[in-house]
């Protein structure tokens, strides 16, 4: 079960198995959605809970995480399907735009000529690269390939 | 025809608006769109001049009666196939069409002739549209704009588009090279009448691509003077043909004339695609239709495409038969009721 928290900006991810997710009562989308909506303060005070448990346990628990398993499949507003996006270029509604933020945003490394290279750098480049590839983003593949490229040209000249 | 000019027929401005907190109606339920529609109609029915506009309902319409506002082009092709929860809302001269659940919440379509009356028409809406949902919480980013159900068209919620008939373009050979220009200046294109995947009629829509927030004056002026553009080379290409190859568009105009006038079976790609060479000859001069002008004869033909348009949608493909020898009656009897004849060059 993936779970987002997205607070003045600031985003929270859970990643949990169903079984965690139930012992959290934590099985059913549709009222967490609701109770997010009606409930902002007990619901904000939940999430918070379940994080710092997760935390002392050192459980899995993503910020901003690059890599595929840790993208929302859902909206859980409205259950809206990623895959769905990824094929007809359309969303569900206005809150899919937060929660899928990452699909559409334009990778920073590509526009950014004064990022400096580097193994990290070229290491996200990859995974950037990877991740435009599988969801079939093939513009914004071919940039981060050049800027790859750049990369690897820049330290012989 | 546009008012004033032998090539734009029509140009069209797109307004869309979503609400917060509601699917978009691609992905919602019948509740959920009755919940759409009963927080905008009332701001539809605030604004001056859809006090005694036309309300439809999509699940009361008939097949029939959905096809004819679809080859009207008051509706478009996803509205048509919308059910229940989705409105429809005519302004009285149906200059304008509101449309509530098409692909976004509300979407409203300003028609004109002459886009800068259009462009002036979509201000007013827009002023109007502000005043009246002054309460009404849009989906809205400060950076994106207003959202949409496509990512690509978030941003100042209009879209600007032309149709234009382009018959001497397209008898040069020229449209290939014309869909490439439009692709680099980010301008889409397509068939306005189409038969199967195929454009007929040679008129085609044109469309600016939905802009960053605050670059709608830019774009409309961007995207007028695109059209502006398109429809110079489309008198010059039919001076050019005048000049240089007389024989060639002469043929064509010729065969297009005969097949009118003597044939007693015609298929709607054949009659639109001769009545626009009918339409090139009326605007050249090569026909006269004294004591008709040629604007009223070119609206008259205009009208006629429009009309067998709507009969083919209703018709369906088992009375294509049928139809096709009543299109042939109605323009033998057409032409043998409006006296004509061609200039010297066709004696």
């Amino acid at each position: 079960m993936f779970l987002t928290q997205i607070i003045n900006g600031q985003v929270t991810e859970l990643c949990l198995c169903e079984d965690c997710a139930r012992k959290r009562g934590l099985f059913d989308p549709q009222t967490l959605a609701f109770s997010e909506k009606f409930f902002p303060e007990a619901f904000k005070e939940r999430v918070d809970k379940i994080v710092r448990e997760l935390i002392e346990k050192g459980e899995q628990t993503t910020s901003s995480p690059a890599g595929e398993k840790d993208v929302l499949t859902h909206c859980p507003v409205c259950a809206f399907p990623l895959d769905v996006y990824r094929r007809t270029g359309r969303l569900g509604c206005p809150d899919c735009y937060t929660v899928f933020a990452r699909e559409f945003a334009v990778a920073p490394a590509v526009t950014d000529e004064g990022d400096g290279g580097g193994d990290a750098s070229r290491a996200s480049l990859e995974t950037q690269l990877r991740e435009a590839v599988a969801r079939e983003d093939y513009e914004t593949a071919a940039a981060l390939r050049d800027r790859l490229r750049q990369l690897t040209e820049k330290p012989q000249a | 025809m546009g008012l004033g000019s032998d090539v734009v027929l029509t140009s069209v401005i797109r307004i869309t608006r979503n609400l917060k907190g509601y699917p978009f109606p691609g992905w919602s339920t019948a509740e959920s769109r009755d919940a759409v529609v009963t927080a905008l109609l009332p701001v539809v029915r605030l604004m001056r001049g859809y006090r005694n506009g036309c309300e439809l309902d999509m699940s009361e319409l008939s097949y029939e009666q959905r096809c004819a506002l679809l080859e009207r082009k008051l509706l478009t092709p996803c509205m048509a196939a919308r059910g229940a929860g989705c409105r429809v809302v005519l302004s009285p001269k149906k200059q304008t069409v509101f449309m509530l659940n098409e692909e976004e919440h509300l979407v409203a379509h300003c028609f004109s002739c002459s886009y800068q009356d259009a462009l002036s028409a979509a201000s007013r809406l827009l002023r109007e549209l502000e005043a009246a949902s002054k309460d009404i919480p849009w989906a809205f980013d400060p950076e994106m704009g207003y959202l949409s159900s496509l990512p690509s068209e978030a941003g100042d919620g209009i879209q600007f588009s032309q149709v234009l008939h382009l018959p001497g373009l397209q008898l040069a050979g020229m449209m290939e090279a014309v869909s490439r220009a439009m692709d680099k200046l980010h301008v889409t294109m397509g068939p306005f009448y189409a038969d199967g995947n195929e454009g007929t009629g040679n008129t085609y829509i044109f469309s600016s691509v939905p802009g960053p927030l605050d670059s709608r004056s830019e774009i409309a002026q961007y995207f007028g003077e695109v059209m502006s553009r398109m429809e110079l080379r489309e008198l010059q290409v039919r001076c050019q043909l005048q000049e240089n190859d007389l024989p060639r568009l002469c043929d064509s105009i010729g065969r297009a004339y005969g097949l009118l006038r003597h044939a007693h079976r015609l298929s709607l790609r054949e009659l639109r695609d001769a009545l626009s060479l009918l339409i090139l000859a009326t605007q050249l001069g090569h026909v006269e239709w004294t004591p008709l002008l040629p604007s009223e004869v070119v609206a008259q033909l205009g009208e006629l495409v429009h009309c067998f348009s709507v009969e083919a949608a209703l018709g369906g493909d088992a009375q294509e038969e049928a139809l096709s020898l009543k299109r042939a009656m109605t323009m033998r009897s057409w032409l043998s009721n409006r006296p004509h004849h061609f200039s010297t060059l066709y004696d």
